[in-house]
């Protein structure tokens, strides 16, 4: 039998059928087993119906992307073969149920097995287990041994009846056992290498996220739900507790915003999460944040805007609204993980560098890694640590009433000490006021030009501090630069291995500091390639100009964009790359 | 023990000569002297307005904010740091208008907080319009021709979103006042304030001699029952809300903090790195 780089599965259905349980089924036991996964789950912003599917790639090395030939198609509904067998590749499978005669002209190549799923599960006790049944079916087609199936749906019914986890394993069962009826040898679809023994764990962006902050020390989160980060709130919900922490479910995203900052204000290390409707109302608080020398981070899970746009859908939109939208002159940090890893190392850090800098920081993550669950490398707590910058709460000198602790003070890093309430010596005024260095409110010029000055000053070492790129460039004299954010990284990284395997040659940097901007280490990396171009799921180049903004002596940029609510596939940039060089 | 007056820092009040703001100012300070706040406990987190000025007056750490969010910003503060006194302060404006959402969900949440109103029916700050608390027919500058809405029967509505300690007070009443904000910072729980402070500046109609024509204190009601509020609903509306005095108290209305089982230790004091041992055991979900 041939030896396969990558399986991809794909199941299709009406929301509420168990699509995504099946294939969360399927990924478990693989990622248990070793297996490189990358999941995808297109969904449409409701609870029931609409159409959706859970795609999966195997492989046995690492992955970036969710691949674009499908190599089984589980169809539950007509719609599915209507969208997607189109996807399906030469000597893949379309598994239909028997309920349904596919109407679509099938693609060259592509066979159909029409089995009787409904039926099957009905038989077996109930139709909602239907996509047991399909996973069944499956596991068999794809020939993956069934035992350590049929042990992860005992464990996922385990606080079921003896009799329903009874049934649900006969659903698979009797589903793989006639798919293994209908299948002749030259259906084998080819077998997978087997995987190494590497430390993998199978999460999305947003568990990685809210596990970052745990890690940084964070026991407190308020949050307004929304898609795709209330994730990370769920996730903060059920571990907090745990180290006597909480989360507050606010009544909105300004309550939310305000929350974290208090608690910040106080001394802790708090955090919020939303989405770009959420950015837009917290503008005026991180502007009060920027102002009164605030630490706190702000989770933003981009997703498809303006406006409600598309819920469940990937865009790069909010990358300037991260940077301007708060009133005033800036004075904040934003970062962008470049992967699951980076969502958790990078929102650590974050918390770090809103101590640190005294200031806002924005962690820019996006839909693809929020929800999409991959494997990644085991997380490293080693590499987490807590910084909690010029934070002072013992050894003052003593402080005589009336007079206040100097935490605005002007000094030569911009950075001045801090204290917190309850520590005696240590008092100060807040405000969102223009104000002096013990925070009384001043609009005399000469302390206005100081304080602006030094709440600026302060943010010039962060792109010491903080790794700003990801880079990957071999290459002095390269014909091209990929530059990226987010989760266009893996998408990079395969259209690259593809380049360079055909000798060109390529550079990829992907940028994990928005600002301030890392206009330095970006150019050099500029210059050493003949074009840029820069990759963002956007329609107004957002990132490009940015980069224009601030390296204007390389401009124009060539764009490679993507605002259709799907993913990016590489064999498509790869195509671009070859064009544009 | 620090006296009332150790209780002011040295700032000079922006408030125009004869305002209300400063009887309030003197009794909370008084109260803060009496329960033998150190400065350093007591945090003042006021939102924006004439009356949020308040954050930078007191000799304490004090915090203004911005318009209508202070109550968010103070509950993250409480629950941070359990051992300090938080005191919340706004006008009508950044209570009832823009930040009312925030007020009717601190009542119902229960944080144990003390949220005083400094309620002159007008807003000051940007010099005369109306306040969602200004009386029908009151002419302001955005309301020429008389205010046509109806005012928020705040009293009645804090009884109503689930408020456990509902009180009102009068800024030339210092007496009562202070009485009534010790008590509700002994309350366990989000403890609500509404204080009436003639505006000399811009409402003409709720004036000095308008209060002392209108308002009465609880005291002078026999028998009235500070636990039904069925009949605190009552006497509101017989009396239009112009009552001062503490209108409703549950004392065993807990706290949000106790309901979470919030650990008696502040997080302040709890800043660290998971351990190895527990950041494994919640890695492996992911295995």
């Amino acid at each position: 039998m041939q030896t396969r780089r990558d399986l991809i599965w794909k199941m299709g259905g009406q929301q509420g059928e168990g699509i995504e349980s099946g294939g969360e089924i399927l990924a478990r036991v693989l990622a248990s087993q070793g297996y490189s996964l990358f999941s995808q789950r297109l969904f449409s912003s409701r609870i029931k119906g609409g159409h959706t599917t859970f795609a999966l790639r195997i492989a046995s090395e690492k992955i970036g992307t969710i691949g674009e030939a499908v190599d089984v198609l589980v169809a539950l509904d007509q719609e599915t073969v209507d969208l997607h067998a189109g996807e399906v590749r030469r000597g893949g499978v379309i598994l239909a149920d028997a309920k349904f005669k596919p109407t679509a002209e099938l693609p060259e190549g592509v066979r159909l097995l029409s089995l009787p799923m409904s039926d099957t599960a009905k038989e077996c006790g109930m139709l909602q287990m239907r996509n047991i049944v399909a996973l069944g079916m499956s596991v068999a087609l794809l020939g993956f041994a069934r035992d350590a199936f049929v042990a992860a749906i005992a464990e996922r019914f385990a606080g079921k009846t003896q009799d329903i986890v009874a049934a649900n394993v006969r659903a698979f069962t009797e589903g793989a056992r006639l798919a293994d009826e209908q299948q002749g040898e030259e259906d084998a679809l080819g077998e997978l290498p087997p995987p190494p023994t590497a430390d993998l764990l199978f999460m999305m962006g947003n568990e990685a996220t809210a596990l970052g902050a745990l890690a940084a020390g964070s026991r407190f989160m308020a949050s307004y739900p929304i898609t795709p980060a209330s994730e990370i709130m769920e996730y903060m919900i059920r571990c907090v507790h745990r180290l006597k922490g909480t989360v507050v479910q606010t009544e909105d995203e300004l309550a939310a915003c305000m929350m974290a900052m208090g608690a910040n204000y106080a001394g802790i290390r708090a955090f919020t999460a939303t989405s770009g409707p959420g950015l837009s109302l917290m503008a005026e608080s991180i502007s009060m944040a920027t102002m009164a020398e605030i630490p706190m981070v702000i989770v933003d899970v981009m997703r498809a805007g303006p406006s409600t746009g598309m819920p469940t859908k990937i865009e790069h939109s909010d990358i300037m609204a991260a940077i301007y939208s708060a009133h005033g002159d800036r004075g904040k940090i934003v970062v962008a993980p470049t992967s699951i890893e980076e969502c958790f190392y990078v929102t650590a850090e974050a918390f770090n560098l809103a101590e640190v800098y005294q200031c806002p920081v924005i962690v820019l993550s996006d839909l693809q890694m929020g929800l999409n669950k991959q494997s990644i490398p085991a997380l490293d707590l080693s590499r987490v640590t807590v910084d909690r910058g010029a934070l002072v709460t013992e050894g003052l000198p003593p402080l005589v009433r009336p007079d206040y602790f100097e935490r605005f003070a002007v000094t030569e890093s911009g950075i001045s000490p801090r204290t917190r309430p309850g520590v005696a010596d240590g008092m100060f005024l807040s405000t969102g006021l223009e104000h002096d260095a013990i925070g009384k409110p001043a609009e005399a010029p000469a302390v206005r030009t100081a304080q602006v000055d030094k709440r600026l000053r302060k943010l010039a070492t962060v792109t010491e501090r903080f790794d700003p790129l990801y880079v990957d460039a071999p290459y002095d004299e390269a014909e091209i630069l990929l530059v990226g954010i987010n989760s266009t990284r893996g998408v990079i990284e395969e259209a690259l291995a593809v380049l360079r395997a055909r000798g060109v040659k390529v550079n990829h940097v992907h940028l994990r500091l928005l600002e301030p901007f890392p206009t330095e280490a970006l150019a050099v990396q500029i210059a050493r390639a003949e074009k840029t171009m820069i990759v963002e799921y956007n329609a107004t180049a957002q990132l490009a100009s940015l980069v224009t903004m601030h390296i204007p002596e390389a401009a124009p940029y060539l764009s490679y964009l993507r605002y259709d609510g799907m993913t990016m596939a590489s064999s498509a940039l790869a195509a671009r790359v070859r064009e544009v060089i | 023990m620090a006296k009332t007056m150790e209780y002011k820092n040295a700032i000079q009040p922006n408030w125009c000569p004869g305002c209300g703001d400063f009887g309030i100012q003197m009794a909370i300070q008084e109260a803060a002297s009496k329960r033998e706040i150190p400065f350093e406990r007591l945090a003042l987190i006021s939102g924006i307005g004439c009356s949020s000025r308040i954050g930078g007056y007191l000799y304490c750490y004090g915090a203004h904010t911005t318009h209508g969010r202070a109550l968010p910003f103070a509950q993250g503060v409480k629950l941070a740091n359990r051992e300090l006194e938080v005191v919340v302060c706004s006008g009508d404006g950044d209570a009832y208008a823009i930040g009312m959402g925030h007020t009717i969900h601190a009542m119902k949440r229960n944080i144990d907080l003390t949220y005083i109103v400094f309620d002159n029916q007008v807003y000051g700050l940007t010099k005369g319009q109306t306040s969602p608390r200004s009386s029908q027919g009151f002419v302001t500058k955005t309301t020429p021709e008389g205010n046509i809405e109806t005012p928020l029967a705040v009293t009645s509505m804090a009884i109503t979103a689930g408020a456990g300690f509902v009180a009102q007070g009068y800024a030339r009443n210092r007496k009562e006042l202070v009485d009534i904000i010790i008590r509700g910072m002994a309350h366990r729980g989000f403890s609500y304030i509404n204080v009436f402070t003639p505006c000399v500046t811009y409402n003409k109609y709720n004036t000095y001699d308008w209060f002392k024509e209108n308002l009465t204190s609880l005291d002078e009601r026999e028998g009235y029952d500070v636990h039904d509020p069925a009949a605190a609903l009552q006497m509101l509306a017989e009396t239009d809300g112009l009552v001062t005095g503490v209108i409703y108290e549950n004392e065993n209305s807990g706290c949000y903090e106790d309901a979470i089982g919030l650990d008696e230790v502040p997080l302040v004091n709890a800043v660290c790195l998971p351990s190895q041992a527990f950041f494994d055991t919640l890695v492996q979900e992911f295995r």
